[in-house]
């Protein structure tokens, strides 16, 4: 029997084609392992296989791990038409009414992502979710085995990198606060109201609050809007950086005050652990798996949309340093037993235990 | 990133309530700018759904850096290279015989260009102003122009309809529309369960209106949830029977009530079975109308009857007298994506009883596969799902 792994597009930092990488080497400790993907990015080539040339290959008995984040009818319909053992990792599908207007053919594919989600589940033998909030989502839909095997994340490698000298001098110069997200400028992460916030933070609580939203955009019109916005806003301590290096990422949380995200979808939100492993306290709204991850170390906000709440909150974390003090050593409290090695032996567990996977 | 003791845990329920008394007090004493955050959230709308994508200006900052750069003009910068033997020599001898003609050409044009260059940068910088005023300054101007005709659109629109909508019936027949009710809809229990799910949606979205409200099982849901939630009916006994069971319901016309509201004043609408008793004129003025006073973020249910199932007018559609009209589903969802909502979605719903449903023949039997095909076109065109609701969020 061979395992192999199946991801609809892999591409380099993609935290779906990381996992799998991750995923990738573990299994290859137990069986042949390969990683095939529908759509691969150039430079993941040799590294990643197109999912043709499984197919050209594939054996009945062989069993097949597929990692679902959105919609791929020709994925979907190989993994219908097989009969062989099937275990699905969830990794959750943003709600397409997000893209609805903005970018239709990618909501359609999230809305096939949730059809396909629906018809899998008479094929998988185990669904492993990434967070509590997704396993909560499968067994509503009706999967029967459903496990929690956390993603395999390394918050240490960020703090092995050398922060990017350039920016640690650029923020280090900013004698105030910085007010930190990073994410995708992409609609479900509300974006717009990290910026209504900051925007009464900086008029009516703390002047001289700084912003940095950190993060690649996929939507050229929404990346405009959200920029058009802060220069409307007049927002002149706020800068919108686009995709960053780890090097540059790792200076923006040594130099933040509070890590803020309005996201009002998250199956997991790896950035808030990465804020409290870096001693930046987190404030955050209670939507999908923010809480679970968030594990009361932070602000946890209701899940309402009210600028003025989320500003007092931030001027709170940066000015009251008793609750600093409580905040900080929860969060790495949190982050302590964070690590790919315990999530590897988790994910190889429930292999072991569910689809009698032999470790040698 | 050591693990360390956790700290005993910040009361963060405290907190957030804290804060949350300190946003009102500042707000009660006229901190903020009335509507700030609504003026925001619209604000974005606008640039994200009406504004043309302003075009990127030229370079000009690095055309005048170029021009700063070539400046001063010296003559140590007349190159003196040649390409002939001694050609070089040559050149510096000439040039030392005609070094004071050359100093003073070179003068005069280092002048002229110390002008251009400052003319140059004043026009950049007025160009760049420029921008930003037609960018930020007028396009406000356009946002807030596109908002009026918005509302004077559909403030003529409902003047035209003769402000008559979601009128009391002239319809008087004898027979208490309570026994109707029980007769045709179903038991109360079977009300309560079949729209408990979307109930449920509005959690956390009151205030709720519900048009339409008949004896208020969709109130008593929304009670139990703890949304905020006011029915309204035109039929006095329905009314009557709801408020008498301790539920906040009004006797008004629909679109009276709703005009009489603030903008952005609901968290929700939800109108179950009720477009079919409308008019053309009636239900687009009710869909302007959810769009003015439904906040961003809140949402509109409308349930009705499917025409696009030939079923329900063997059943349903033809049993209460006082329907008008079925409404198809892509024209309500038109209107409400016309009006603005920014998701509007079409869920089926009410599938026919099974039994009632054409049955497939055995696949072994001769001619299994095209009977089967033409069974299934059947009952796709037969017994589609007997309603429909549109879930449109604002």
């Amino acid at each position: 029997m061979e395992i192999h792994q199946i991801v609809v597009s892999a591409s380099p930092g993609d935290a779906v084609t990381n996992a799998a990488l991750g995923f990738q080497r573990v299994l290859q400790r137990v069986s042949p392992s390969g990683l095939f993907a529908r759509y691969i990015d150039p430079r993941l080539e040799g590294l990643v296989n197109p999912l043709s040339v499984y197919e050209a290959c594939a054996e009945p008995e062989d069993l097949l791990i597929y990692h679902l984040s959105i919609g791929e009818p020709e994925v979907a319909r190989f993994l219908l038409g097989r009969n062989g053992r099937l275990v699905l990792v969830y990794h959750n599908i943003t709600p397409p009414k997000y893209f609805a207007t903005l970018d239709p053919a990618f909501a359609a594919l999230l809305t096939g992502g949730r059809s396909e989600l629906a018809l899998l589940r008479e094929r998988v033998d185990m669904a492993l979710a990434v967070s509590e909030y997704n396993a909560r989502e499968l067994l509503a839909l009706g999967y029967r085995d459903v496990r929690v095997s956390p993603l395999p994340i390394d918050l240490a490698e960020l703090h092995n990198v050398e922060p990017d000298c350039d920016v640690m001098a650029a923020l280090e110069a900013i004698d105030a606060p910085i007010v930190l997200f990073v994410g995708q400028l992409l609609p479900h992460k509300r974006p717009d109201l990290v910026l209504q916030a900051y925007h009464i933070l900086s008029t009516y609580l703390v002047p001289d609050a700084h912003l940095a939203l950190v993060g690649k955009g996929r939507c050229d019109r929404y990346e405009r809007a959200i920029q058009t916005l802060a220069k409307e806003l007049t927002l002149r301590h706020a800068r919108i950086t686009g995709w960053v290096t780890a090097e540059q990422l790792a200076a923006y949380y040594r130099n933040a005050a509070v890590f803020v995200t309005m996201s009002e979808h998250e199956g997991v939100c790896v950035p808030l652990l990465e804020a409290m492993s870096f001693d930046v306290p987190v404030v955050a709204r209670a939507f999908g798996a923010v809480p679970e991850t968030m594990g009361g170390a932070g602000v946890l906000l209701p899940a309402e949309d009210d600028p003025m709440l989320v500003a007092e909150a931030v001027a709170e974390v940066i000015t009251n340093e008793t609750l600093r003090s409580e905040l900080l050593p929860r969060g790495r409290a949190r982050v302590a037993h964070v690590n790919a090695q315990t999530a590897y032996a988790t994910f190889l567990g429930h292999l072991v235990d569910a689809v009698g996977v032999t470790v040698s | 990133m050591a693990g360390g003791e956790a700290a005993p845990a910040p009361d963060v329920e405290e907190l957030v309530a804290r804060l949350r008394k300190r946003v009102e007090d500042r707000r009660r004493s006229g901190a903020y700018l009335p509507e700030l955050e609504q003026q925001m959230t619209a604000h974005f709308r606008r640039i994200l759904n009406q504004r043309p994508d302003a075009r990127p200006l030229p370079d000009v900052e690095a055309a005048v850096n170029a021009v700063r750069e070539a400046l001063p003009l010296q003559a140590a910068r007349i190159s003196m290279d040649s390409g002939i033997p001694g050609g070089q020599a040559l050149h510096k001898a000439i040039g030392k015989v005609v070094s004071r003609q050359t100093h003073g050409t070179l003068q005069q044009v280092q002048g002229f260009a110390q002008h251009v260059q400052a003319a140059l940068e004043a026009l950049a910088l007025a160009v760049v102003e420029l921008s930003r005023t037609v960018q930020s300054d007028i396009g406000g101007s356009l946002d807030a122009l596109y908002e009026q005709q918005a509302a004077q659109d559909r403030t003529m629109a409902r003047l035209a309809g003769g402000g008559a909508l979601l009128r009391a019936s002239d319809f008087q027949p004898w027979y208490s529309s309570k026994h109707f009710e029980e007769a045709f809809r179903g038991t109360r229990e079977e009300i309560l369960e079949r729209y408990r799910e979307l109930a449920q949606r509005f959690a956390g979205l009151g205030p709720v209106l519900d048009i339409g409200c008949g004896r208020g099982e969709f109130l008593e849901l929304l009670g139990e949830l703890g949304v905020e939630a006011t029915g309204l009916d035109f039929d006095g006994e329905m009314v009557k029977a709801a408020s008498g069971r301790g539920l906040q319901v009004i006797d008004d016309e629909a679109i009276r009530y709703l005009s009489s509201l603030d903008n952005n004043s609901l968290g929700g609408v939800a109108m179950i079975q009720v477009v079919e008793h409308l008019s053309a004129q009636e239900i687009v003025d009710f869909v302007a109308l959810a769009a003015d006073k439904v906040r961003p973020g809140g949402k509109v249910f409308v349930e009705t009857i499917n025409p696009q199932s030939l079923y329900v007018f063997a059943h349903a559609f033809y049993l209460d007298p006082t329907h008008i009209r079925p409404v198809h589903p892509a024209y309500l969802a038109f209107l409400f994506r016309e009006a603005g909502f920014v998701s509007v979605d079409i869920e089926w719903r009410s599938p026919p009883p099974a039994d009632d449903v054409l049955e497939h023949a055995p696949e072994d039997s001769p001619a299994a596969s095209v009977h089967n095909t033409n069974v299934q076109r059947l009952n796709e065109l037969l017994f589609a799902p007997q309603d429909y609701l549109i879930a449109a969020v604002r």
